[in-house]
């Protein structure tokens, strides 16, 4: 190899041995813990796809499945289109703009723990912010929601939560927005096109690729989650927000089985994996990118 | 170019550096330092810092390094890795509960030597507290603190305002249901507005020990020669009647509702009890101070915790914290030293008692003197010297008890039959526990 290739290795050298030290060997050794059984003071000792098998029937894995699924369907989408909205809104040019664009993206740089301590009072069925705006449009009282005290709503809870953080997103939509030609919006409303048309056949296709980031690292996101049920719901009421992550936690930490919580762990790999597969082949068709 | 590549020589080094600084091993500790991890939180760091103070003044020549590791009472988690890393503390805080299964998974290290030796007695402490701080006969620990689980407390002007009258305190759980709904107010949409009690405060598997052990019920058998471990009795009568009564409450009062009502009131210093908006609740003995600081003037009644005619009464569960020396630290003096200091000294154990407020596990401290006089401490100074539970005193009680918060939240918001719940529970725990029991079996044949 040339001297400059050496020198060039030598530079990334740090990057390249920080990510063997705590990703690529952690990886590498969770995948083999996973087939073993490992109770963290003592060495791990094989037993094959014990683990694995275990998983299938344990009641736990599968409501946490459902419960994580649940939260993933309602909380990326959602949080997609409210995320666009406000991107719509801040891309409007009125007078201190920057300052709402400030604003809304606040949420997300404030810390989760202090988020969650936020919202466990937004949320309050008898006080909170949230159910006294229902209150005030005369909602009645035998449809207000008990949020993290009610098992069917806790986690309708969770994700109006993680709507608060929707700006991070609008950022990024903003920035797509702003990258689209005027001179499309022209050629369209000269052709007769209304704001809805507009909308759907020039911004959505020409967003798309920022579209489909957002997407598929929310999915990412939504298969993680897991401080904010630590630290508001503890996975209840009734296990009603015990998340994948939370269960994969209590396994390793509190019952000390490292070899199934790496099984869980390789299981969510999977999953997020195939969930980002279908979505990407899904959208082939849909996603236009600038030639 | 050659200096490009001194630059890139030196990015590499010198991280390499740092690293390979950061994961040698260390030369041997010094001798005069002792590392401890304790898991309290802001509020007690003062009353630790005096009592690391104290220690010193009192053994020149050994400093007391005091750091910071989370234990959720279920979890430590950077304990176990530590351990499993070789660079635990060479003491640590391990709550009583924990002892039995930490123990068995070999993260503590044998104190039966160093205590042999120390001229201590077992019956010097409290005995619920020293069954937790054995493991099949050996000594792992030395118990600290010991926490009566709990005083029941009430709220004189709120009983007044009803019409009852303040110094009758409920006897029975017949008496405590009647109160309930004599203070139980709502708001015309059905929300709670004033509550008599919630028993549910402490929430999911204490809540059963404490409402259970009133019903004069059992969560586990002492081990026999075919059961090594014990045996899970989850199931036990008495403690499905403790469930069926919950279960009651819950229907009647709604558990969403309470829950919501005790929800709006977040923070040690916001309890309804404090702000006046419930009448009655189960005090722990550390929540004195609590009282003292948010409720000043409230007029509080205090004494035992209603019981069923049939159930215990006094009644009451023994917990609190203990200090041990993690398995991959050797026993050293000092260490030993530090935790018998800690536990049995007159000085420690004063600080202890006056400035955390809590109770030392040394019965023989002479703050038991004072205490037992005061018309507060008193009450549970009563519990503790009455009192022969613990949670349990099994290898697998976290899971045991996060086995039971399941069982109860079934039957609480899910409407399920306490007694199948209860069995369903038992029979998980007694897998785990036979499973347990296979790895010592198969651990003491390795040896």
């Amino acid at each position: 190899m040339k001297r400059r290739t050496w020198i060039g290795l030598a530079f990334c050298s740090p990057l390249i041995v920080g990510l063997l030290a705590f990703t690529v060997i952690p990886v590498v050794a969770s995948a083999w813990f996973s087939l073993c059984n490992y109770p963290i003071l003592d060495p791990p000792k094989y037993i094959g796809a014990a683990n694995y098998t275990e998983l299938v029937r344990d009641d736990q894995f599968w409501h946490s499945i459902r419960n994580t699924f649940t939260y993933v369907l309602m909380a990326v989408p959602l949080g997609m289109a409210v995320g666009l909205v406000l991107a719509l809104l801040m891309n409007q040019k009125v007078r201190g703009i920057k300052v709402f664009r400030t604003l809304f993206f606040l949420p997300t740089v404030v810390p989760v723990v202090a988020n969650a301590v936020l919202w466990v009072r937004v949320l309050n069925p008898q006080q909170g912010l949230v159910n006294s705006f229902l209150r005030a449009i005369h909602l009645p009282e035998s449809f207000m929601p008990g949020w993290l005290a009610d098992e069917h709503w806790a986690l309708p809870g969770l994700v109006l939560m993680s709507l608060w953080g929707a700006g991070g997103g609008a950022i990024l939509y903003v920035a797509a927005l702003k990258d689209v030609p005027a001179e499309l919006f022209e050629a369209a409303e000269l052709d007769g096109a209304g704001p809805v048309q507009r909308f759907r056949r020039v911004t959505i296709p020409l967003i798309s690729p920022v579209l489909l980031f957002t997407g598929i690292m929310g999915l990412i996101g939504g298969f993680q989650e897991f401080t904010r049920a630590m630290v508001m719901t503890q996975g209840g009421p009734w296990d009603s927000t015990l998340f994948y992550c939370l269960h994969l936690f209590n396994s390793a930490f509190t019952e000390f089985r490292l070899g199934y919580a790496s099984a869980m762990a390789w299981v969510l790999f999977a999953i997020i994996l195939t969930a980002t597969i279908v979505v990407m082949r899904l959208s082939i068709k849909h996603v236009q990118y600038e030639q | 170019m050659a200096g490009a590549a001194r630059l890139a020589t030196w990015t590499w080094l010198a991280p390499a550096i740092l690293l390979i600084s950061g994961c040698v091993r260390k030369a041997p500790p010094d001798p005069h330092v002792i590392t401890l991890w304790q898991p309290f939180g802001a509020t007690e760091q003062a009353p630790l810092d005096h009592l690391v103070a104290a220690f010193e003044r009192s053994h020149p020549g050994i400093r007391v390094h005091m750091s910071y590791a989370s234990n959720d009472l279920t979890s430590s988690q950077k304990l176990f890795l530590a351990i499993a890393g070789g660079v635990a503390p060479d003491v640590t805080f391990v709550d009583g509960q924990q002892l039995s299964e930490w123990a068995a998974r070999g993260a503590l290290a044998d104190l039966s030597e160093p205590f042999a030796h120390s001229g201590l007695q077992a019956d010097g402490f409290w005995r619920p507290r020293w069954q937790e701080s054995t493991f099949q006969g050996h000594v792992y620990a030395l118990p600290w603190g010991a926490d009566p689980n709990f005083a029941f407390v009430w709220n004189k002007d709120l009983f007044r305002k009803a019409g009852l009258d303040p110094e009758t305190p409920p006897r029975t759980l017949d008496d405590l249901d009647r109160l309930n709904d004599r203070l139980t107010i709502r708001d015309p949409q059905g929300n709670i507005t004033q509550l008599g009690i919630d028993p549910m405060e402490w929430t999911g598997a204490n809540c059963l020990f404490t409402w259970g052990y009133a019903f004069g019920g059992s969560f586990y058998s002492e081990p026999d020669a075919t059961h090594p471990l014990g045996t899970v009795t989850a199931d036990n009568p008495k403690i499905v009647a403790a469930l069926e009564w919950l279960a009651k409450f819950g229907r009647k009062y709604d558990v969403r509702k309470v829950r919501a009502f005790t929800e709006a009131t977040v923070g040690s210093g916001n309890t309804p009890f404090y702000a006046g908006k419930a009448a009655m609740r189960l005090l722990h003995v550390a929540q004195i101070k609590d009282l003292k600081k948010y409720a000043p003037t409230m007029d509080i009644g205090i004494g035992l915790i209603p019981a069923p005619l049939d159930g215990e009464y006094p009644n009451g569960w023994i917990g609190g914290w203990s200090l041990a020396v993690p398995r991959s630290k050797m026993v050293r003096p000092e260490a030993f030293e530090f935790i018998k200091w800690m536990c049995t000294s007159d000085e420690a154990t004063e600080i202890e008692s006056s400035e955390l407020e809590q109770f030392p596990a040394y019965r023989k401290a002479p703050v038991f003197e004072r205490v037992r006089k005061d018309p507060v401490r008193g009450v549970f100074y009563q519990i503790l010297a009455n009192s022969k539970h613990v949670r349990t005193l099994m290898p697998v009680q976290g899971y045991y008890m996060e086995r039971l918060g399941r069982a109860m939240d079934e039957v609480l918001y899910g409407g399920a039959d306490p007694r199948r719940s209860l069995a369903a529970a038992r029979m998980d725990v007694s897998k785990r526990l036979q499973s347990v029991a296979d790895e010592l079996a198969q651990h003491a044949e390795a040896r």
